[in-house]
């Protein structure tokens, strides 16, 4: 009994917040469904029989596929770099063996305290020395170095929480540093890697800024740049309907992504392997 | 050596797949002759015609176009960036009231220079005065105006003639027609909201405000900038400030909420019918449409536009905006980018795009052919171009714009008295003007 | 120790190079940019010392946005804390199947990018236009001018709806990892779920709090996407954070040294923040003794 009541309080609290965060949404898939004239009516119907011209329009004019692509490619290659930059020195600092680690973290998270607007322009300076201005590897780059620092402190953070003694049985067992990252720390610690991976994921998708100065190639915008057409004409206003059917269009590999993932998140960690 | 091994290989590999990468994706293509433009996306057919038109005629010497579209809130930072970091565009669309601050950081390219035999043949001959001025600043010509539009007052013809009423002309015709508009009865019979008249009054509008306001200022006899000298420091634009303040509080015409709204909220609530009168750009007209549903003709009868309405100190007037395109004077291609831009703001072209988009033409030609009967609309108003204005020719203009909206804003909310807005708004411009000179 | 500290620094080596050219070098330049005058569209510059500080701390909007940054960070913070520690809780003790599907909705806000947010609850706020005043018409209440006079509730109350997933996502990763056994045995002992949460969950998730707070308040002082398209620092200046309010210095009055600082100060303002969180949680979130 004590378990339905505790699914009763569950759900008295998660259901006011899937409906918070979920009706927004509904009503962004609303708008991209209907024709422009609908917009301004009060109070605004609920229903009309929607329409897939701003999904189209997305595709052809905004050529929203191909800068799903190009999304893909920046934020894989920021994953990817950040998973081999911030493995190793996550685990280097979880050892805390190092006597500077305290500075070394804050150093690491001091990255973050400039706002990224005031980065912009160093940025782009110093992107132009090493020629890579106008390419997706630069933007890569630079996203990879915005999230490596929470993707180390996250792992940092798993790391630490196993135990000594695996990894000491392991390097008695003659096993070296990368060997023992690869085949025991790796496959204790997935959760918080599946963690940080979707985090980097999900914040290099999202990025609009870095793209938006360094790259002015049409066809190697990314998806979030590639948006910005339709917004604000000052002539025609947004076109909030083909926004917000890119913005979905956009979406949806992130989202298909956790819903992979989901699972692993769900798992945890295995049981036994954590002990005393 | 063993122990260094595995991040060895791994840190070879990353080297490896990053050279890969670089050359596969970051290699920029060559070809023939690229001009890189930027632009927004209304205008890009007039480079891609342009272009074109190029081709066919010199297929010798062919071009291809990299167009960059990006939307208006987003052109001024990349142009920013892209000429701070050296790497500017061969042709861009550029607001007109920009032109001087790139201009005076040595940005652009004098197009008088580059092509004397058009300026004084073509471009001097058939564009407005308003514009040749306007586009013009320290003795040369920095951009050609692709369209204009104008800054009026639309109102609602059928109500008001229903109501046996005269568009209004004056200020407190304005306040008077508005106070007709809020009588219960009125109200039931239209459906307009209490807020008859609608207009920008706040910085959430941006540069809007200065454009769709300044007017009011010019039509009470005040000013700001002419000729390199400050005038805004006159009881003139004080008198402006207070009846701007007055039609919230004092005549409850315009709702308080005017000071956060956005550029076109004001034609937003015309085109709704929630106003009766709406101060908004020619521009508009496609907007009224689409929202409103009427076609041409619906549209005829159903509305009417005015030039801005006048105080007691001057005449109805108007501002004419637009956007223009430039040249970068660090492109290697300029002259190739000039006959590409001389075909874009060329007339058969350029009619083409004015008449897709409702806009106005700048050059006299265009204007003298516009058919009453097929485009009413814009014969009408190009009327309006002669007692146009534009604003401040202005090296500092984004910071000149900036401290106006400031002080129209903080005046209607009632931070500031009038006179005393007028008097830090003078302050500062006098500070920028120092700076810059 | 040898062999540890070669290891240890050659794992270290590419995370350095990385920051060190992209991250850190940003920094230095905005340190160094703020002692200048320099500005967007012109080249070249003049040393001017300390003058941009001393203006800016006579500049009465600079406090009106301290202020206002204040309100935003912390409604902010302490919502999203909430929200997310809340929902990861919910998320994780739930027993029903359908928990995945929860999950995957509380996602969906953080995968829209910020430019898009602001847009789609400009929408709905709307004044005239919005569902939300349409919910209030049909429910017989008055419409409100959200934007006008609820400002800032209203960006809080968005950027928290955007946001939350961070840190939802973060402690349910956490939660994942605290042993079955510790909440086994304290049941045992006869204690109850609050104690449970009191004595095992919130002290296991100590360094992920702090990792939490820490990456909230920096994230929430430097972006301003959200703010920017709903008010854009107004109704007059009150919701002009500090990093909307460096914006328009420098990127609309050109003002780059100007700019470079009011980062500078955003720059201490996070470190003395941090600082306080250090303080708070003690020195051990960023170093354990392991083996």
């Amino acid at each position: 009994m004590e378990n339905t009541r505790e699914d009763i309080l569950n759900l008295c609290i998660l259901i006011p917040l899937t409906g918070f965060a979920l009706l927004p949404l509904v009503w962004l898939f609303l708008i991209s469904l209907r024709p422009e004239e609908w917009l301004y009516r009060f109070p605004p119907p609920l229903w009309i029989k929607p329409t897939l011209k701003h999904y189209a329009f997305a595709v052809t004019e905004i050529g929203i596929l191909g800068a799903v692509g190009n999304s893909l490619l920046i934020t894989v290659t920021s994953l990817v770099v950040n998973l081999v930059v911030g493995i190793p020195a996550a685990y280097v600092l979880a050892k805390g063996q190092l006597r500077f680690t305290a500075v070394i973290m804050l150093g690491i998270i001091a990255t973050q305290m400039i706002p990224g607007m005031a980065a912009l322009v160093p940025l782009f300076q110093i992107t132009k020395y090493l020629g890579l201005i106008n390419t997706r590897i630069g933007v890569a780059l630079i996203l990879a170095a915005r999230t490596t620092p929470l993707t180390i402190w996250i792992l940092k953070g798993f790391f630490e929480k196993i135990p000594g003694s695996i990894i000491e049985a392991a390097q008695v067992d003659g096993l070296r540093e990368a060997q023992t990252i690869y085949k025991v720390v790796l496959p204790l610690a997935w959760p918080g890697i599946i963690a940080a991976g979707l985090f980097v994921f999900m914040m290099t998708w999202i990025d609009f800024l870095v793209p938006l100065t360094l790259l002015f190639d049409p066809s190697k915008m990314p998806f979030t740049v590639a948006l910005y057409q339709v917004v604000g004409d000052p002539i025609s206003g947004t076109n909030y309907g083909a926004l917000f059917a890119a913005s979905i269009l956009g979406s949806l590999p992130v989202v298909l992504l956790f819903l992979v993932f989901q699972r692993y998140f769900v798992q945890g960690l295995t049981a036994g392997a954590v002990k005393g | 050596m063993k122990k260094y091994g595995i991040p060895v290989l791994v840190g070879l590999v990353v080297v490896v797949g990053l050279v890969v990468w670089y050359f596969m994706w970051g290699a920029k293509e060559e070809g023939p002759v690229t001009i890189s433009v930027i632009n927004q996306s209304r205008w890009s057919q007039t480079i891609e015609q342009a272009v074109a038109q190029w081709n066919e005629e010199h297929p010798d010497r062919p071009v291809v176009l990299d167009q960059l579209i990006i939307g208006y809130p987003q052109l001024r930072n990349k142009l920013l960036t892209a000429t701070g970091a050296e790497r500017p565009p061969d042709i861009s669309i550029l607001d007109s009231v920009w032109l001087s601050e790139f201009a005076q950081a040595g940005q652009l390219a004098a197009l008088d220079e580059i092509d004397p035999e058009w300026y004084q043949n073509d471009y001097q001959e058939d564009f407005f005065p308003v514009f040749q001025r306007g586009d013009s600043f320290g003795g040369h010509l920095w951009g050609v105006r692709t369209q204009t539009d104008m800054a009026v007052l639309w109102y609602r013809k059928d109500w008001l003639s229903q109501e046996n009423i005269a568009p209004p002309e004056t200020w407190s015709d304005l306040i008077r027609v508005s106070q007709h508009f809020q009588k219960e009865s009125v109200r039931t019979r239209y459906g307009n909201s209490n807020f008859p008249l609608a207009l920008p009054l706040g910085k959430k509008a941006r540069e809007t405000l200065v454009y769709q306001l300044l007017p009011l200022f010019w039509s009470n006899g005040g000013d700001v900038i002419k000729d390199g000298e400050l005038l805004l420091d006159s009881e003139r634009n004080v008198e402006t400030l207070q009846f701007l303040k007055d039609l919230v509080d004092v005549d409850g015409v315009v709702s308080p909420e005017a000071t956060v709204f956005e550029w076109n909220r004001a034609m937003k609530l015309f085109a709704t019918g929630r106003a009766v009168m709406a101060f908004g750009g020619t521009y508009e007209k496609k907007m009224i449409q689409e929202v409103s549903g009427w076609d041409d003709q619906a549209f005829g009868t159903h509305t009417g536009y005015a030039l801005i309405p006048s105080g007691t100190g001057g005449d109805p007037s108007t501002t004419a905006g637009g956007m223009c395109y430039v040249l970068y004077d660090r492109s290697p291609h300029k002259e190739l980018a000039m006959e590409i831009l001389k075909r874009a703001t060329s007339p058969p072209i350029m009619k083409e795009f004015l008449l897709e988009t409702y806009q106005h033409p700048p050059r006299i030609s265009i204007a003298k052919s516009l058919d009453e009967t097929d485009h009413p609309f814009l014969a009408e108003t190009a009327e309006y171009l002669y007692a146009a204005k534009s604003r401040p020719n202005f090296p500092a203009y984004s910071r000149l714009s900036d401290a106006l909206q400031d002080m129209i804003e903080l005046t209607v909310r009632g931070s500031l008295e009038p006179s005393e807005a007028v008097a830090r708004t003078v302050e500062k411009i006098r500070d920028l003007m120092g700076d810059t000179n | 120790m040898d062999k540890a500290r070669r290891s240890g620094i050659l794992f270290l080596l590419p995370a350095a190079l990385l920051l060190g050219t992209f991250a850190i070098y940003p920094v230095i330049q905005a340190l160094w940019m703020s002692l200048t005058d320099a500005e967007l569209l012109t080249p070249g510059f003049n040393w001017v010392g300390f003058e941009n500080f001393k203006t800016l701390l006579s500049d009465p909007d600079f406090y009106t946005s301290l202020k206002a940054t204040g309100l935003f960070v912390g409604g902010s913070v302490l919502l999203q804390y909430l929200m997310g520690m809340a929902g990861a809780l919910v998320l994780h003790t739930g027993r029903m199947r359908s928990v995945r599907l929860f999950r995957s909705v509380l996602i969906l806000p953080y995968t829209l990018s910020e430019l898009v947010v602001g847009i789609l609850w400009l929408r709905i706020l709307d004044s005239e236009f919005g569902v939300a005043n349409a919910l209030l018409y049909c429910a017989g209440a008055p419409p409100q001018r959200w934007l006008y006079e609820w400002a800032m509730p209203a960006v809080v109350v968005v950027n928290m709806w955007w946001g939350t997933t961070f840190s939802l996502l973060l402690f349910e990763a956490s939660l994942k990892g605290i042993p079955e056994e510790w909440y086994e045995s304290a049941k045992v002992d006869g204690a109850g779920s609050w104690y449970q949460f009191r004595h095992i969950t919130l002290p296991a998730l100590k360094y992920v709090t702090f990792l939490d707070l820490v990456y909230i308040t920096l994230f929430t002082i430097n972006t301003f996407g959200i703010i920017f398209v709903l008010t854009f620092g107004g109704p007059g200046h009150e919701t002009e954070v500090l990093g909307l309010f460096m914006w328009k210095q420098a990127f609309r009055d050109y003002n780059l040294g100007y700019g470079a600082a009011i980062s500078v100060v955003l720059f201490t303002i996070n470190i003395v923040l941090t600082a306080i969180y250090l303080k708070l949680f003690g020195r051990q979130v960023l170093v354990e003794e392991r083996f």
